[in-house]
């Protein structure tokens, strides 16, 4: 024994895990002793090996401890065999006796409750966790309320609402907008939040260092002041947040001093954002325009109804004073919740998605009933000796009751495990088209419903089959049969065609569903975009308002490059547009149709508002169809103004007429000259494709676009002119930024990401369901078969047709299969409506796709019942009388 | 009492108590059995090795307040009881019963 020390090493610290296990374990007093002797012994061992051993010694050990205990406890507790864990332990030897049961059934449990935690965890990121904003429910979005749709502020709107409203605490409007970042490197895009001094104070958030601005830095003229992230100060700035302050960025050619470091997430309502530059707002000389996203924090004492009414109050006093600008009566002003607005239209998504998993998880579930009922057949004999020689009917269901224990807490970890991957994967998956879903994680919530869900599974698929097993287990009876055609057996497979009918009747609205996605899907698909996608390459273009402060420093720039990037070999044309098909619209613009004038308290009509240069048209190949296109006389300064339609708005708004040489005011004015249309062009989608029927105006420009897309048709693949291009606008201005360039495929593609994720998804759904139910339409025919040996022997050599044999037998599996179907109709009428919003060219009720639908069900379930009913057939009958 | 045969390991340490004079706790055993096996012992298998024989009667414990040890921390001290005596005497005899006559075996070596 070594001396006693006056300075002991201090032993590393013990593992929360350990600790909580052996406390389970051991008195106070013996953990004391044990951790009092560890250390001791870690004191020796230092003194004679170094420190290093010595921890690692530690840790071997402690880690050691809880579970030779535990190993040490239950060896005990199975010598002295008391009946509890006994029982727990003999339903484990069993199952693991039969591995193929035990490893389907935790599977496809697993599978089933990995699911519905992975889109719970989703619904857990929205609905249930508070967002990151202190008293979330005070803050409001304020906006024009024009139902059915939602606008923005303007400016106007905003400076009325900062000056006049007494029910907000404080009030901050915001703008989300790309910039030209200069940095050492040269130029890149950043999206930034401009946003109004109050921001971070609205949010109820802080600087994690340094200062918002104040109200006088919103002020136009000021200098520029900005916030940023420490991610951002550790990748742009000298010394890193810490040293960032004060240091200046250069946003569109313009300096913003940095006046505050940012916390580090700024919430749903700022994903993604970086900078939050201070935005000042120029007085405006209109009412419109309408870009401007305000939130507000309502005072402590203030109900959401009394704000509500307070901005329409203000809304109506402002009304008359813009009225020249502006009439668009219905409009007034609203305020939500911006919990729900953060929302967005997740809801359906995930209520669809959330169905779908869980149908899966029912069908995984009624099949390990499925399992354990057929098993708990095959056992009869098994359980009847136990009952024969003493165990109770009670103890018998125990033991059922402990195994599907055993089976849903394996079917819930493997349901864990997967959660886990799912929800890592879901930003891949889902990303795209749902804008949150990086926020899912596994919290305790989500694992608590896992659990629940575990549990329930336990509870579910046992009660079947330990009631079935009801104790009255007639040991002569059972070996008589020998495991056959008992009244036992004749109920089971009563109860086994009933949960078989109840799967299918649960696959058929997936299966719909799956249809009428993947029918959605390729008619998008195959839908023509209405330009010629497959020569196209877009790509935008940012010129800053410092280096091209007008229209001539545009036109400038534009005119060599749109000439030198068509003389490129390969390039049939070149052209300008502010949007760019098929979803990339930021401007919906309202109008009044001279002959066709807003009703009184009626929203004016709108549409996608695209301005485009010369040429626009024949890059895309977008077809003139009816009077002219743009002629360069149109770009003259005292030129009337003149539109070009596209075919859906003529639809819209003149069906069955021609709308050339109709006039309109657009934006809301009633003064100015009348803008005529010209000429009706092929219709192309903006908004999203499928969602054309709103329709398009193009309104005529020169070259001279600040932020613009270019479009370039190419002879052949446009991806072969893509770097000539982007060389050409490079050696024009190395410092203008090019941004998201794609092809007409590419843009293609990604608006097709949501339907094709989606049809995908819920195939894969259905698919693993369609098997599990089919394997159980396989197990009942196949059984019944296996029962009627002697039956189906005896018809054959009395000289019955095969022919009745297999009818017999296919009816036996298809009658089943038909009910479920029958059922399964029902709910897919009842169900396909939650589809509706997702759904392009087909209705939810669509008899074609139910029917394909349903001829798949019914084609799969025959191929299984075929199987058996052909070894039905080939029965033969003088060695199966033989045996019987 | 049922007649229970030692595990090798449980000889080790109820032979350990013995060479530390007859009373010992888990850290000077832990050492004194790694010198004599020339390998590292885990002091948690000597615990519940411990615990084990303690429960079948072989070894006896009583606890040591923490005022009184010179480590200032608390220790549980084994001897080994008669019973266990006996079970070790007759785990020895049979030992050497199996070994008698192969001497030249254990000289070679």
């Amino acid at each position: 024994m070594s001396a006693p020390h006056t300075h002991r090493p201090t032993p590393p610290p013990v593992p929360v895990w350990v600790r909580w296990t052996l406390r389970r374990l051991l008195d106070e007093r013996e953990l004391r002793v044990v951790l009092d002797e560890l250390s001791e012994l870690h004191a020796a061992v230092a003194d004679r090996h170094g420190r290093r051993v010595a921890d690692r010694r530690y840790r071997r050990q402690l880690r050691q401890y809880p579970v030779r205990l535990l190993v040490g406890r239950l060896r005990a507790a199975q010598s002295a065999s008391s009946p509890g864990t006994g029982e727990v332990a003999r339903a484990a030897r069993s199952l693991l006796g039969a591995p193929a049961l035990t490893s389907t059934i935790v599977l496809t449990v697993g599978i089933g409750i990995g699911g519905c935690t992975t889109i719970f965890a989703m619904v857990d990121a929205l609905y249930l966790r508070p967002l990151p904003y202190p008293d979330a429910d005070r803050l409001a979005w304020i906006y024009t309320d024009a139902p059915p749709n939602r606008f923005p502020f303007s400016v106007v709107d905003f400076q009325a609402l900062e000056e006049q409203q007494t029910t907000f605490a404080r009030v901050a409007a915001t703008r989300s907008v790309g910039r030209a970042l200069t940095t050492s490197d040269g130029v890149e895009l950043v999206r930034v939040m401009e946003a109004t001094p109050g921001l971070l104070e609205t949010w109820g958030l802080s600087v994690v260092r340094g200062r918002t601005p104040t109200d006088a830095e919103g002020v136009p003229g000021s200098r520029g002041t900005a916030m940023v992230t420490t991610g951002f100060a550790d990748r742009h700035l000298r010394g890193g947040a810490g040293g960032a302050l004060g240091q200046a960025i250069t946003l569109d050619g313009e300096p913003y001093e940095v006046i505050g470091i940012l916390p580090p997430t700024l919430g749903p309502l700022a994903r993604d954002m970086d900078v939050v530059p201070t935005l000042c707002l120029d007085p405006p000389s209109r009412k419109g325009p309408f870009f401007l996203r305000v939130f507000g924090r309502l005072r402590p004492d203030v109900e959401p109804g009394t704000a509500g009414r307070e901005l329409r109050a203000i809304d109506d006093r402002l009304f008359p004073l813009w009225a020249d600008s502006y009439q668009d009566r219905n409009a007034s002003w609203g305020l939500m919740d911006v919990t729900e607005s953060a929302r967005g239209d997740a809801g359906p998504l995930l209520g669809v998605l959330m169905a779908a998993v869980g149908m899966v998880l029912l069908i995984a579930l009624s099949n390990a009933s499925n399992l354990l009922l057929a098993r708990l057949g095959g056992r009869t004999r098994e359980l009847a000796v136990r009952a024969a020689l003493g165990a109770s009917g009670g103890r018998i269901r125990a033991h059922l009751l402990v195994e599907s224990a055993w089976l849903a807490a394996g079917g819930g970890a493997l349901g864990l495990g997967l959660a886990r991957a799912g929800v890592a994967a879901f930003p891949a998956v889902a990303g795209d088209w749902l804008g949150r879903a990086g926020e899912a994680r596994l919290t305790p919530h989500t694992v608590a419903f896992a659990l629940v869900l575990a549990a329930a599974g336990a509870v579910l698929f046992a009660a079947l089959p330990a009631l079935r097993s009801d104790g009255r287990h007639d040991l002569a009876a059972a070996l008589r049969a020998g495991g056959r055609s008992s009244t036992a057996g004749l109920s089971r497979q009563r109860s086994r065609r009933f949960l078989v009918a109840g799967q299918l009747a649960i696959v058929m609205p997936l299966l719909a569903g799956a249809t009428l996605l993947l029918g959605t899907f390729v008619r998008l698909q195959r839908m023509d975009p209405g330009f010629d996608s497959d020569h196209v390459l877009t790509m935008g273009v940012m010129l800053s308002p410092v280096a091209y402060p007008d229209a001539a420093s545009r036109e400038r720039f534009w005119q060599p490059a749109l000439a030198r990037i068509e003389s490129l070999p390969g390039v049939v044309g070149a052209g300008l547009a502010t949007e760019r098909p098929p979803d990339d619209v930021n401007v919906v613009n309202n109008f009044d149709l001279e002959d066709r004038p807003t009703q009184p308290g009626q929203p004016e009509r709108v549409a996608a508002w695209v301005v485009v240069g010369p040429s626009y048209f024949e890059t895309m190949g977008i077809p003139v169809v009816e009077g002219r296109g743009f002629a360069r006389a149109d770009l003259d300064d005292d030129a009337p103004p003149v539109v070009l339609a596209d075919e859906a708005w003529a639809r819209r708004n003149y069906p069955g007429e021609s709308p050339i040489g109709r006039r309109l005011y657009e934006g809301g004015q009633t003064t100015g000259p009348r803008t005529t249309i010209v000429g009706v062009v092929g219709t192309v989608p903006y908004n999203g494709l499928g969602t054309s029927e709103l329709g398009a105006m193009y309104q005529p420009t020169a070259n001279r676009l600040s932020d613009a897309w270019l479009m370039v048709r190419a002879a052949g693949d446009p991806n072969d002119i893509a770097p000539q291009v982007r060389e050409e606008l490079r050696r024009l201005d190395p410092s203008v930024p090019v941004v998201r360039p794609a092809t007409g495929r590419e843009l293609l593609h990604d608006a097709l990401a949501r339907p094709r994720h989606l049809s995908l998804l819920l195939s894969v759904f259905s698919a693993v369901a369609l098997g599990l139910a089919v394997v159980g339409v396989y197990g009942i025919t196949a059984y019944s078969v296996q029962r009627r040996r002697g039956d189906i022997a005896v018809r054959l050599a009395l000289g019955g047709a095969p022919g009745e044999v297999l009818g017999r037998t296919l009816w036996e599996g298809m009658r089943v299969s038909l009910a479920g179907l029958a059922a399964g109709l029902v709910a897919a009428l009842l169900l396909t409506g939650a589809l509706s919003g997702m759904l392009y060219g087909v209705a939810p009720r669509d008899p074609a796709s139910l029917g394909l639908a349903a001829a798949v069900l019914l084609g799969v379930s025959a191929a299984a019942c075929l199987i058996p009913a052909i070894g039905a057939v080939r029965v033969d009958p003088a060695s199966t009388l033989r045996e019987e | 009492m049922t007649r229970y045969g030692l595990g090798g390991f449980e000889q080790q340490v109820l032979l350990t108590i013995l060479q530390l004079g007859g009373e010992a706790y888990s850290v000077p055993m832990v050492l004194e059995m790694e010198q004599r096996s020339g390998r590292e012992v885990s002091q948690a298998a000597v615990y519940i090795a411990l615990r084990r024989l303690e429960g079948k009667g072989l070894v006896v414990s009583r606890m040591e307040a923490a005022e009184r040890t010179d480590s200032g921390r608390e220790r549980r001290w084994f001897r080994v009881t008669p019973s266990g005596l006996e079970l070790l005497r007759d785990a020895h005899r049979t030992m050497s019963r199996f070994w008698e006559g192969l001497d030249g075996i254990v000289e070679e070596r």
